[in-house]
C-alpha cells in the first residue's frame, strides 16, 4: 500500500482538474516513480522547439508540502540539458534559470525549494502560493501558461 | 447499463469534477448526478461555450453529450460580468458556460489592448489573488444564486526578488 502522499497524488491525477488538462491537451502523465512524477506540458509551436517539455516533479509529503520540478530528458532519464530549456523575452527566463540552484528547480513561488527565503512572495505573487487547497495543477497551469505565451521564443540553445 | 464520464463545473461546484452518467440517459440524469456535488435548486445544463441551456428531457446522444464532454451547471441564464482596468469599468452579460478566455477577448477589445499588449494581461477575481485559467467557465466563479462576476484586468508579472 503506497504512503498517504503517493495515494493523494495518484487520486489528484485521476480528478477533474488534472484530467480536464489532459483532455484539453495541456499536459499528460508519463510515469510515476515515487516520489518522482514525470509529466509533459504542451508548448506553443516555435522554430526548433519541441511540442512538449517533460518535467520531473518531486512530490514528497504531497500535498502538505509544495512540489518542486525541473525540466527532464525522458530518453536519457536525466535532467534536461540547459541548452534545451525554454527561453523567452522576460517571464520565461525569470522562471527557467539554470543559474538558480544549479537548475534543480524552477524559480516559481509555488516551488517548494524556490519559495524558501522569499517571504515577500506570499504578498507579491499570492496567486502562485501553495496553500491547503493546492494541488499539482497549480504548478502545471503556470507552466502551461508560460510555454504558450508570446513571451516563449523557443529553446535557449537555438 | 453503460456509464460515461463527463466533466462538470458550475455554481457551487468548487472544482472541475468527473461525473458518471448513463450513456443512454437524458440531460435530467446529469442533473440527478450533480446532486452529489451541490444542493442548488433549479439547475440547468449547458454544453461548454453554448448560449442556451439544454432541455432536460432530451437524450445525451441527441444533445451531443458524449464521454468527457465539458458541461456547465448553473441557475443563472446570464452572468453580468464587469471588468475593471485603469480606473474604468465595462460590463456585459455572458452565458455562464462561456469561458474566461471569451471575456478576456471581449475585454481586450473594450480596453483597446492589442496583440502583444493583450497577452501581457490576465483577468483576476476582484478582491482576491485568484487568476482563473482561460478555459474556466464564468459560472463556476460565482456563488450559488449570484448572477454577477467582477474581474480586474491586471498585468502578468515577471518573478523577481
Amino acid at each position: 500500500m503506497p504512503e498517504m502522499d503517493e495515494q493523494v497524488l495518484r487520486s489528484h491525477l485521476e480528478d477533474g482538474p488534472f484530467q480536464i488538462g489532459v483532455e484539453r491537451k495541456k499536459w499528460r502523465l508519463i510515469e510515476i516513480r515515487w516520489p518522482h512524477v514525470f509529466i509533459s506540458v504542451s508548448a506553443a509551436a516555435r522554430e526548433g522547439g519541441p511540442e512538449e517539455f517533460v518535467f520531473c516533479f518531486e512530490c514528497q509529503n504531497y500535498p502538505q508540502s509544495p512540489v518542486t520540478a525541473r525540466p527532464w530528458d525522458i530518453e536519457k532519464n536525466a535532467p534536461l540539458d540547459f541548452t534545451k530549456w525554454p527561453n523567452g523575452k522576460s517571464r520565461i527566463p525569470s522562471v527557467f534559470r539554470p543559474d538558480w540552484k544549479n537548475g534543480e528547480c524552477l524559480y516559481l513561488p509555488c516551488d517548494r525549494i524556490s519559495i524558501e527565503g522569499h517571504s515577500d512572495w506570499s504578498a507579491k505573487y499570492a496567486y502562485l502560493i501553495w496553500n491547503n487547497d493546492s494541488d499539482i495543477c497549480l504548478y502545471l497551469g503556470e507552466l502551461y501558461d508560460l510555454l504558450n505565451s508570446n513571451d516563449y521564443s523557443g529553446l535557449r540553445g537555438s | 447499463m453503460t456509464k460515461i464520464k463527463v466533466f462538470v463545473e458550475g455554481a457551487g461546484i468548487p472544482k472541475v469534477t468527473l461525473l458518471s452518467v448513463p450513456e443512454d440517459g437524458t440531460v435530467q440524469d446529469v442533473l440527478e448526478a450533480v446532486k452529489e456535488l451541490t444542493d442548488n435548486q433549479d439547475l440547468q445544463v449547458w454544453i461548454e461555450d453554448s448560449d442556451e441551456p439544454l432541455n432536460p428531457n432530451i437524450s445525451l446522444k441527441d444533445s451531443g453529450i458524449k464521454a468527457r464532454s465539458h458541461l456547465h451547471i448553473h441557475t443563472c441564464h446570464q452572468i453580468n460580468v464587469t471588468v475593471n482596468f485603469n480606473g474604468e469599468a465595462k460590463s456585459h452579460p455572458f452565458p455562464p458556460a462561456k469561458t474566461i478566455g471569451t471575456v478576456k477577448k471581449w475585454a481586450d477589445h473594450q480596453f483597446n489592448l492589442k496583440d502583444v499588449d493583450s497577452t501581457d494581461y490576465v483577468l483576476q477575481l476582484c478582491n482576491t489573488a485568484d487568476r482563473p485559467s482561460e478555459d474556466t467557465h464564468l459560472g463556476s466563479l460565482t456563488n450559488p444564486g449570484d448572477c454577477s462576476l467582477c474581474l480586474d484586468l491586471v498585468p502578468k508579472q515577471r518573478i523577481e526578488g
